[in-house]
């Protein structure tokens, strides 16, 4: 009897091992990882894609507020709105957030550009209407786009939805690149990106340190030094010394940028919108223009608190200019080069699988430095 | 007296029959418990093998150079033209059946956009499904006309031959 009991004890046993095997959604589960994987990838391609049908911000709506105007009604509206509001329609998701962030000039944490924080509003709500549509109350999120011109470096735009993202939830991520609006390609990009081709391809056929390490001509060390040196060359050439005079990416990014806003201050305002400018100036008791000049400056003055805010707007565009472009330089020093060894190192230690060693170096350098593309990152995760 | 003539019988009690039948009722209980899981599991598997094999006909259908692709309906991008899709014939589907190089189940499609911008889902090639379908759904950018490009669903039902 007590045989019978023990067998009957050690097939229960076996049974409670095997069941679980049995009963387990472990295959459910991994479909459903996949599935909410899947889902925030077709949701980003969703905003790659789709198309808003009317978008519309007031420019300088903040300035109006800040000086007590209220445009929303009466007389005012038709004026301002047919002055200063601007329409966008059927436009793709991705193009006007990257549009968005071409005119944000955000600079360690905060946007400069007081005339377009209306536009980053309007955006970024727009945005969370999308997602919320899309990914209804099942899901929570956080979408991110960024355009940082050099990896890392704390300038550019930024546009942001959602929630944060919690620590101890099941995330999916999905990334993807939107290209920024062809009015920054610039002829100077086109050159400029044209010379860092044309440097990287007569620099490596004219010293081919590859082929000399290859057939044992060079040591390990040696290579490493050329290539390092070829490396930091190009960089410093890339930032701000420009290649055979011509512009850096610093003098093309931030000089064009800061022109742009030289020229809503100076010509939009003042001649364009002449007509809101006198009836906001007799409504205000200020000059529009000043007014603009005035924030402007208060909003430099916040991040860059060494500069004098009394200078006249021209000089003052101009110290910040080079507050950014001098920021831009230690960053690339301390952060960037530092990641030029790494890189050397893989090349030297792997030097057989490269077979093109320029479209790899042209590849490194685009994802340390890259004017073009804004990086998009979507992350969902259930409720 | 020699033991083989002694013609006396002596009754014992038959102490292993109550262990036996404990031991039958637990192996009972047991394969019964097993059979029952394992039905519902190899279901479950049917259920994923189904899905798996519907999900694959949805991908290799959804590719640019596809059998949708050739027809249009598939854009750059992965947009679905509603237009096009709207416009395929029975004839068109039996051409994506036959270039789709997939055997043994049918399959037809149905897409969906917001009823702001189109009334009801349109359904292709679905008329003859069986009652043993399986269906994949996948959210797609949708393009209604040069202006108007929204968020849809395409749906890709699969049947057995």
């Amino acid at each position: 009897m007590q045989d019978a009991v023990l067998f009957c004890v050690m097939v229960s046993l076996s049974g409670a091992v095997l069941m679980p095997a049995f009963t387990s959604n472990a295959v459910q589960k991994a479909y459903i990882e996949k599935e909410n994987e899947e889902k925030a990838e077709e949701i980003l391609h969703k905003f790659m894609t789709c198309k808003v049908d009317e978008f519309e911000h007031l420019n300088a709506e903040n300035i109006l507020g800040r000086a007590g105007i209220n445009a929303s009604y009466g007389l005012l509206k038709p004026l301002v709105d047919g002055m200063l509001e601007k329409e966008e329609m059927h436009r793709t998701y991705a193009d006007l957030c990257t549009e968005c962030m071409a005119c944000q000039l955000r600079f360690s944490g905060r946007q400069l550009n007081v005339l377009t924080e209306n536009f980053t509003e309007m955006t970024e709500a727009k945005l969370g209407e999308f997602m919320d549509e899309q990914l209804g109350s099942r899901y929570s999120y956080n979408f991110t786009i960024v355009w940082n011109p050099i990896a890392g470096f704390d300038f550019g735009g930024e546009l942001s939805t959602g929630d944060i993202i919690p620590s101890d939830a099941d995330v999916y991520t999905a990334i993807a690149y939107a290209t920024m609006p062809s009015s920054l390609f610039t002829k100077d990009v086109s050159v400029l990106l044209e010379n860092m081709r044309n440097y990287i391809e007569n620099s490596v056929s004219k010293n081919d340190y590859v082929s000399d390490f290859r057939d044992g001509q060079i040591s390990e060390e040696e290579f490493k030094q050329h290539l390092t040196e070829f490396l930091v060359n190009l960089i410093d050439d890339i930032i701000w010394r420009g290649f055979d005079n011509g512009s850096s990416i610093l003098d093309v990014s931030i000089d064009y940028i800061f022109q742009g806003v030289k020229n809503a201050i100076e010509d939009a305002f003042d001649d364009a919108l002449n007509m809101t400018a006198i009836t906001i100036m007799e409504a205000a008791g200020e000059n529009f223009s000043e007014m603009v000049a005035r924030l402007m400056k208060d909003s430099f003055c916040q991040i860059f608190p060494v500069i004098n805010a009394s200078l006249p707007m021209k000089k003052l565009i101009s110290e910040v200019e080079e507050s950014i472009k001098e920021q831009a330089k230690n960053f690339v020093n301390e952060t960037i080069k530092k990641r030029v060894t790494a890189m050397v190192e893989n090349v030297a230690s792997n030097i057989n699988k490269f077979t093109n060693i320029r479209a790899e170096i042209i590849n490194w350098l685009l994802q340390q430095i890259n004017f073009c593309r804004a990086k998009v990152m979507l992350s969902i995760w259930e409720v | 007296m020699p033991f083989l003539k002694d013609k006396r019988g002596v009754s014992e009690e038959f102490t292993s029959l109550p262990a036996l039948m404990v031991v039958m009722v637990g192996f009972a209980i047991f394969f019964a418990l097993i059979a029952g899981v394992y039905t519902s599991y190899n279901e479950r598997m049917e259920a994923v093998d189904r899905y798996e094999a519907a999900n694959f006909v949805l991908e290799k259908l959804m590719m640019v150079d596809g059998p949708l692709g050739e027809k249009g309906v598939i854009m750059p991008g992965g947009v679905i033209s509603l237009p096009k899709f709207s416009s395929l014939t029975a004839d068109d589907m039996a051409d994506i059946r036959g270039n789709s190089s997939i055997v043994g189940v049918k399959f037809g499609f149905k897409l969906e956009v917001s009823a702001k911008y189109n009334d009801s889902p349109v359904e292709k090639g679905i008329e003859d499904r069986q009652k043993d379908t399986v269906a994949v759904s996948k959210e797609v950018p949708v393009y209604l006309n040069d202006a108007q490009t929204v968020p849809g669903i395409f749906t890709v039902m699969v049947w057995k031959e």
